[in-house]
């Protein structure tokens, strides 16, 4: 290991200008995937906070009296999904019909034959949001068991509204997570040029180490960490980055009237999460490096310096 | 030791390195390997260090098969040999210690026994004072001695020696060819190729002549 170490010293030394390009590249991928994932996260607190207290309404049949109105509430009460129940006779809901539209009807307060088409109904609060396609999911079967209750028209939570925001959600989860992947396979490939390059430069050392008897596990190792301490290296750099990103941002947020009220609800990526990165990073770095070394075989780089 | 029985090498493009060549060197023979650029030299010495295996034809070094050699098997058996080159092929910015150790290293011997021994083989080939000096440092004898002591360290069966002393000049040449006349007496089979006609006449040892990829002369 120490040994291992020494060399990925001498290789900084010996071609420090690669490998400063290298590292720029992968910090440079890295801190996009890490922008990503953080943006992701923020902004599902941000839809979390918004879908927060999700209503849904129970339209009744017109033959449910007060009686069973009562045993309805106490059922709804009973679950646990509802924060709230309130209950909104058909008169009511007339009246505050009526008051809503005197502006536009004035006539419409007065009007004594003014027939009912309102039912009577249940606002309920329920507990939780519908910020991402699970809770949206949950909140669709939930409604569905209402649905089912005695005396229960219809039940409405803004359907459309909810399914064009389930979508837009997946959509900006999937394209995040596609964007993620395609750049952590770009980074494998720049591990493994950089690695590529490295084993060109050190074609000598690996024929002499062929010479010796080294196996091809022993002359892919060094490569292989050298991998992998570049992709930590590379991910810690990014992190740092997007570090001095967020601050920057909660800043700049917290400056403007209308994006301060979010700043609470934003932060970096946590401890566990950073930890993650790192390992990721290193892992990818790693990878990158055995992919490209595995060419390596016994006698491969010593016989075509032979033939030279 | 060393026995090559019918050997053929045919590279792509019907090149024909080695024909039909056989050969028998016993434990601890000393052997000259003559022939012009291109004679198959490099080919046979290539198969001996299992570089490369016949396209027919036996080749043994050691007790092993060389054409039924497996890839994982072939490390191991290159700590059985030692390999010297014309141009020395030490690891720069390493130092004389460091190079000389690397056939110990690979094997993975205790640090201890590694220190000795190194320590010994430096005193054998006369370069104790500069165990500490990089390989920059030191002239092309000296490179060589480092080269040989590594090629040797390990204590192999056979030393293989290609061109040797191509870029020394004859004072130290005599050197390193003594150097080897040891290594000799010690047991170990030595090899060697080499263009300098003088020198093998002066050394009185057995000489292979090796032209067109067939042997032409064996003085055994």
């Amino acid at each position: 290991m120490v040994d291992d170490l020494k060399s990925f010293r001498r290789s900084w030394i010996q071609h420090t200008g690669m490998q400063v390009a290298t590292l720029t590249v992968l910090a440079a991928t890295f801190s996009v995937v890490i922008f990503v994932a953080s943006f992701s996260m923020n902004f599902h607190r941000f839809l979390a906070s918004w879908g927060e207290g999700t209503q849904v309404t129970i339209y009744l049949r017109d033959e449910v009296d007060n009686a069973a109105a009562t045993k309805l509430t106490s059922q709804l009460e009973a679950f646990r999904e509802v924060r709230s129940v309130h209950f909104v006779p058909r008169e009511t809901a007339t009246e505050d019909f009526k008051r809503q539209m005197a502006s536009y009807a004035p006539h419409l307060l007065a009007d004594a034959d003014f027939s009912n088409p309102f039912p009577a109904s249940f606002k309920l609060q329920l507990r939780g949001s519908a910020a991402t396609p699970e809770e949206i999911a949950g909140l669709e079967q939930f409604a569905l068991k209402l649905q089912t209750l005695p005396g229960v028209e219809d039940v409405s939570y803004g359907q459309s509204w909810v399914h064009n925001y389930a979508s837009f959600v997946a959509t900006l989860y999937a394209s995040s997570a596609i964007m993620a992947v395609i750049l952590l396979i770009g980074s494998l490939f720049v591990v493994g040029n950089s690695i590529r390059s490295s084993i060109s430069a050190r074609r000598d050392e690996i024929e002499i180490l062929e010479l010796v008897g080294a196996t091809a596990r022993m002359i892919r190792r060094p490569y292989v960490l050298e991998g992998f301490l570049m992709g930590g290296l590379a991910v810690a750099i990014a992190l740092s980055i997007n570090g001095a990103l967020h601050v920057w941002q909660k800043s700049v947020m917290t400056s403007s009237l209308v994006l301060a009220r979010l700043v609470p609800l934003m932060s970096f990526l946590d401890f566990v999460t950073i930890c993650g990165f790192i390992v990721v990073g290193s892992m990818i770095g790693a990878l990158g490096a055995w992919l490209t070394v595995r060419k390596i075989n016994d006698g491969w780089s010593a016989k075509q310096s032979l033939e030279s | 030791m060393i026995s090559f029985s019918h050997v053929y090498k045919t590279y792509p493009g019907s090149t024909h390195a080695l024909r039909d060549v056989s050969i028998e060197i016993q434990k601890g023979e000393f052997l000259f390997l003559t022939g012009p650029s291109g004679s198959g030299k490099t080919t046979l010495f290539r198969m001996i260090s299992a570089f490369d295996k016949p396209s027919s034809g036996l080749v043994k070094v050691a007790g092993q098969d060389i054409g039924l050699m497996s890839a994982g098997q072939v490390p191991f058996f290159r700590r059985k040999i030692g390999v010297v080159f014309q141009d020395f092929r030490l690891l720069r910015g390493r130092t004389v210690f460091e190079n000389v150790a690397l056939p110990l290293q690979v094997r993975g011997d205790r640090p201890t026994a590694l220190y000795k021994r190194v320590a010994e083989m430096l005193e054998n080939v006369g370069l104790s004072y500069k165990q500490e000096n990089q390989i920059e440092q030191l002239s092309g004898g000296e490179q060589q001695r480092v080269a040989i002591a590594r090629a040797l360290i390990h204590q192999p069966g056979v030393l293989i020696a290609d061109e040797p002393t191509g870029n020394l000049d004859p004072h130290i040449t005599e050197e390193i060819m003594d150097l080897l006349d040891r290594v000799n007496a010690q047991g170990t089979t030595v090899f060697v190729a080499t263009h300098d006609h003088e020198l093998v006449k002066r050394r009185a040892r057995r000489v292979v002549h090796i032209s067109g990829g067939q042997i032409e002369t064996d003085n055994k």
